[in-house]
């Protein structure tokens, strides 16, 4: 009996077709750099896919870029908030990337091996993003954008006086007792009060000027801030040093048991309750790494 | 009956974790106690990004409740008698500081060292 | 991964489409049509909820027990308004509400022929969000793995640090403002070109007849010193009849012999100093037939030395090397440019050992050429221990799927990412990476609520 020959699927062949014809345009990067994303049925520009026209591939920033905001924040000492503005970079993304960039430079100075090749032949598939330093760059993102609230969803009914001014301010409060209002939630609320200065006729120079100054201050108190609680930490710790360990006593008050003496934030393991922490469904592994 | 102030084992297997109670002496070790006035964790702990090997272990402890219990005469078992007095609650129980040394042999005896050169 | 289960996960007779990278997948995208669900009335809600659960399972996490993704899965869809500040400034809100009804509405054009139709924000796209701040499917997103399921290997097997620390889970949820990092050499290899068994690269040399005249990295590592000593001693014996015109006390013979030879070198350096002047479009293909060039050319020097050696020999080897870039499929004008640019840099590479002449020779710009082709060489070098095909170069059928979501910020030299917040929703545009639009996608949302 002669050895059977194994024959391709018709839906492997027209696979194979596909390869040698069309999808030989997808098997290396374009020679002159840019995405190169499926072009299948009318497709737009930076849409990876034909079928969701609501999912754009966003512009990544490139090296230069990634330097001139690590230089910005590093060398000149510019608060975060006012590289944000400046070259319309989320305000996350402004620390992430002086936060990388760190981490690069470290690698550089203990002579780790960085993965350029690679860097190269991704920056080189995306579409990036470059600045030019001294002049108005176009922005990379929005960068005043509001979380949409769970409270600001609702619809309310709300009656109030024709002739009354309702603000921004007032809706806040109709949505909830103790929510801000947008001017005081969006990330920049600075930029809110530049834009207004300069409404009120005050110079570019003198407005940016004093839009720094706030963004330096909100940094600073937010840090204070930070000072504060790891101060109020370090002082509510008695550390007592042993040869071998550090014993570190911290104050608490045992009297807030509530009224059953239930309370959840009781000091110590409950007695006459279960302890759900094995229960099916429950997260067993690490929620945050500190 | 006499009040203690002593250790309640809580926690899982081989993951021991204690509260720190006040509870009359011959009741159950985990049974209700009288009030619950800390925790005392064992198990000792680096902290996140210090590699120098320096280890510590976390106490919650209300000091004031500890104090009045002392007051009234409640009597700290060995192992919270040694806590408490690192926070200056109790004098600490006397014990020989100095290194400890090998008693001095009688003079005929040879040493053990020049024995097994020989 | 084994190639049967390759072909499971990348069907062809039913495709599905699935977090990678495979050829296979990128077939099935591409041939993937509407699928159409609830146009007709063939469907119940049912089984149209269930059709486009069953599309977008298989793409979102398709390794993630259902059990695992129904708990993970929130109702909650998170959206942003971009708040203009000087909107902001010039309004304080009361402008939305003042004189309704009183003649400052909007006019509503009822009547026009043709209402457009206001942009939505497509909250629906954002169905599996939860999934995307899994730690492996994020690895994945960041283009550090070539599927999701490879990330998930890495991160089992101590490739993925978050925070500095080895993390092993791969269903960790990532918080706002966590670092993940992975290994480069891990990055390089699932990013990078295969490396066949043995050394050789079969493949390549299939898809890229050019490569074809590259050394085995294997071997090439056992010549280095040797063709390196030789190079050296080259660029002496070239040293040697460059300066006869000068110093007549020379014999005479090495001269007449090597004439032709340095005649050819001469004009092919001639060329490339006109060529290396626009030398800005070299690209990646080119620059690694310039390596394979550079391999070949170094024994040749050294031959060109030997006081043995016929100029005719010589000539031919070289004329046969620069015929066989030409063979490339590469454009007659792109092998100009390597041809002459190739002894040129052969002899650069001879001066690494000080040679007084051939540094000379170049001029600023070539000298600037020149070095950056060397770092590249040592950025990139050909290293035979690596689990990838050395020099790295992007695996096949990688750019289609190459984005990066706005939610990640990525450092690639050190194969890094922040996850800077959750996936969001915007105006006209969601950044969950999902294949099918926002009526599959809403359907699947309903299916998960579980009124059904």
């Amino acid at each position: 009996m002669p050895p059977r020959i194994p024959t391709k699927s018709s839906a492997s062949s027209a696979s194979a077709l596909w390869t040698r014809t069309i999808g030989a345009n997808y098997r290396q990067p374009k020679p002159e750099g840019g995405p190169n994303y499926l072009q299948a049925f009318g497709a737009g520009p930076n849409k990876p896919f034909p079928l969701n026209p609501q999912f754009r591939s966003e512009r990544v920033l490139d090296e230069q870029a990634r330097e001139l905001i690590w230089e910005k924040v590093m060398r000149r000492g510019e608060t975060l908030k006012a590289v944000s503005a400046e070259l319309g970079v989320d305000l996350t993304r402004v620390a992430a990337v002086v936060r990388l960039k760190e981490v690069e430079k470290d690698w550089i100075s203990k002579g780790k091996k960085l993965a350029t090749p690679y860097s190269k032949a991704v920056l080189g598939m995306l579409p990036t993003k470059s600045f030019r330093p001294g002049v108005q760059n176009q922005p990379l993102e929005p960068i005043n954008e509001l979380h949409i609230h769970t409270a600001t969803q609702k619809q309310l009914f709300w009656p109030t006086a024709e002739s009354r001014q309702f603000t921004r301010e007032d809706a806040a409060k109709a949505f909830h007792a103790k929510m801000l209002s947008a001017d005081k939630r969006v990330p920049h609320p600075e930029l809110i009060q530049m834009e207004k200065d300069l409404l009120k006729g005050m110079s570019p120079d003198e407005a940016r000027a004093r839009f720094i100054k706030a963004a330096e201050q909100s940094e600073r108190k937010a840090a204070e801030k930070q000072q504060r609680k790891a101060m109020a930490e370090e002082q509510a710790t008695k550390k007592v040093n042993t040869p071998r360990f550090e014993f570190r006593f911290k104050e608490v008050d045992s009297e807030l048991v509530g009224k059953d003496g239930r309370a959840p934030n009781v000091v110590g393991w409950k007695y006459g309750m279960p302890h759900y922490d094995r229960k099916k469904g429950l997260v067993k592994i690490p929620t945050s790494v500190p | 009956m006499t009040i203690k102030i002593r250790l309640a084992r809580f926690g899982r297997r081989n993951a021991p974790f204690y509260n720190i109670v006040v509870a009359h002496a011959r009741t159950a070790r985990n049974s209700k106690p009288l009030e619950v006035i800390g925790t005392y964790d064992p198990i000792p702990k680096a902290d996140p990004y210090d590699d120098s090997g320096r280890l510590h272990k976390d106490i919650k402890l209300d000091t004031l409740r500890a104090k009045y219990w002392i007051g009234v005469g409640a009597q700290p078992t060995d192992t919270m008698w040694r806590l408490l007095s690192m926070v200056g609650i109790m004098e600490p129980k006397y014990r020989n500081q100095q290194p400890r040394t090998a008693p001095q042999l009688p003079a005929d005896i040879k040493k053990p060292e020049a024995s097994s050169s020989a | 991964m084994p190639r049967a289960a390759q072909r499971r996960l990348h069907v062809l007779r039913r495709p599905k489409l699935r977090q990678s990278w495979s050829k296979y997948n990128l077939y099935n995208l591409w041939r993937q049509r509407d699928p159409k669900i609830g146009f007709t009335d063939h469907e119940t809600f049912f089984q149209q909820k269930w059709r486009a659960k069953g599309l977008l399972r298989a793409y979102h996490g398709e390794h993630i027990k259902e059990r695992d993704w129904e708990r993970m899965f929130s109702r909650r869809l998170l959206s942003v308004a971009n708040m203009n500040p000087q909107y902001m400034a010039q309004n304080d809100g009361s402008e939305m509400a003042a004189g309704r009804g009183s003649g400052r509405d909007i006019v509503s054009k009822w009547k026009d022929d043709r209402v457009d139709p206001k942009p939505i924000t497509p909250y629906m796209n954002m169905a599996f969000a939860p999934m995307e701040r899994r730690l492996d499917i994020a690895v994945f997103r960041a283009m550090f793995a070539s599927s999701a399921r490879q990330a998930r290997h890495f991160v089992v097997h101590g490739k993925v640090k978050v925070n500095g620390k080895v993390m092993h889970f791969p269903a960790y949820k990532l918080n706002p403002g966590d670092m993940f990092q992975v290994d480069p050499d891990a990055v390089m290899f699932a990013t990078g070109q295969p490396k066949k068994k043995g050394g050789s690269n079969a493949r390549q040399a299939v898809t890229n007849p050019q490569a074809n005249a590259e050394a085995e990295p294997a071997a090439e590592e056992a010549e280095g010193a040797e063709a390196e000593a030789e190079a050296a001693k080259a660029a002496e014996a070239s040293e040697v009849p460059e300066q006869d015109p000068e110093t007549t006390d020379k014999p005479e013979a090495p001269k007449a012999d090597m004439k032709p030879t340095r005649q050819a070198i001469q004009k092919l350096t001639k060329q490339a100093k006109s060529i290396l002047a626009r030398d800005r479009d070299v690209s990646t293909s080119q620059k690694q037939n310039l390596r394979s060039f550079l391999k070949r050319a170094k024994p040749l020097l050294s031959k060109a030395g030997r006081p043995t050696a016929t100029p005719t020999d010589i000539l031919d080897e070289l004329n046969s090397m620069v015929k066989e870039l030409n063979l490339s499929d590469a454009p007659a004008e792109a092998a100009a440019t390597e041809a002459p640019s190739t002894p040129e840099q052969a002899v650069a590479a001879a001066a690494r050992q000080e040679p007084p002449r051939s540094i000379e020779d170049l001029n600023a710009d070539e000298l600037k050429a020149l070095q950056r082709l060397i770092k590249e060489e040592e950025e990139n070098p050909a290293d035979p221990t690596k689990p990838y095909h050395t020099p790295w170069k992007p695996r096949d059928y990688m750019s289609p799927f190459a984005f990066i979501p706005r939610y990640l910020e990525v450092n690639q030299n050190v194969c890094s990412a922040v996850y800077l917040r959750h996936p969001v929703a915007r105006v006209n545009s969601a950044e969950v990476p999902t294949p099918f639009g926002y009526q599959v996608n809403q359907l699947a949302f309903n299916w998960y609520l579980r009124r059904r």
